[in-house]
């Protein structure tokens, strides 16, 4: 099958049904980049048609100097944002009882287990998120969970390096504290 | 929680399996999309957009040139204010009473 390029010009083209083959590629990078900010599966889906709605509708912008692939990530990181920011009018109170008590009991345990299982951390590490803004949230993920370089991070979010390693800085210090009274607040 | 913790909980959280799309995504998409208006070839601002850092850097030049080409002329031809105004009034002044 043809590569993203001639297939994008085949869609500028014309070929409007084509695009249904860009989404059938890159929607599981897609719900996988949203997933880091949404755990309601619902919503990752309509965050991911939005962001697959404004692909479509900037598609002219798109010059093709970076991969397809990159330009979606950026889309989808935009996406992502603004519905942080629309949540974080709606709720940003920690409610420890979202969380299983293996995460809960880990977070308590004062040496080196071996921690609980991949989504009671993530479930705990969203709610503990919750605290940063959604800035410092999306820098602290693309760096730490998605593994991106500071210079990748600078290139999707349009900051400098220096504001990203800020905002990191700021992002572990917040999470520290924030899990630190998470823990606390079990107890109680 | 320390900083080896709190790295051990962005480690677990990287093992994560991401969700699968749903059957049928892609149909779902492209029915938003059929209600959207068409993508078709870039507008003019959008071109505008794509070029404003080229026209930006040629924009740069042109001033950049047209302050070096003053500067060069008032260089050679160094401006006083008395000949300037004796060139304005021979040329002007007088040429007017002179008709």
């Amino acid at each position: 099958m043809n590569d993203d390029a001639e297939l994008l010009e085949r869609i500028r083209n014309g070929a409007v049904d084509d695009f249904a083959e860009i989404v059938r590629r890159h929607q599981p990078q897609v719900f996988a980049i949203l997933h880091r900010y949404e755990r309601d599966f619902q919503k990752v889906e309509d965050l991911a048609q939005e962001t697959f709605v404004k692909a479509w509708r900037f598609l002219g912008r798109f010059d093709g100097r970076a991969p397809f692939h990159h330009w979606l990530s950026k889309i989808a990181l935009r996406t992502a944002l603004d519905h942080l920011r629309r949540q974080k009018r709606i709720r940003s109170e920690i409610n420890l009882s979202e969380l299983g008590e293996s995460a809960l009991e880990w977070l308590q345990s004062p040496g080196d287990e071996p921690g609980p299982g991949p989504q009671p951390a993530a479930e705990l590490l969203d709610t503990a998120m919750r605290e940063l803004s959604p800035e410092d949230r999306q820098v602290i993920t693309l760096l730490e969970i998605e593994g991106r370089s500071v210079k990748e991070i600078c290139a999707l979010t349009g900051f400098s390096s220096a504001a990203v390693r800020v905002r990191a800085f700021r992002a572990r210090s917040r999470l520290r504290k924030t899990l630190t009274r998470m823990g606390a607040m079990k107890n109680e | 929680m320390n900083d080896h913790k709190l790295k051990k909980l962005f480690d677990l959280t990287r093992g994560e399996t991401p969700p699968a799309p749903p059957e049928g995504f892609d149909s779902r998409v492209m029915a938003a999309l059929r209600r959207e208006p068409r993508a078709g070839l870039p507008s003019l601002w959008d071109q505008l957009e794509q070029l404003f850092p080229r026209l930006a850097v040629a924009t740069v030049l042109i001033i950049g040139l047209c302050v070096a080409g003053d500067f060069a002329y008032s260089t050679l031809h160094p401006a006083g204010l008395t000949a300037d105004v004796h060139e304005l009034a021979d040329q002007w002044l007088l040429a007017a009473n002179e008709e």
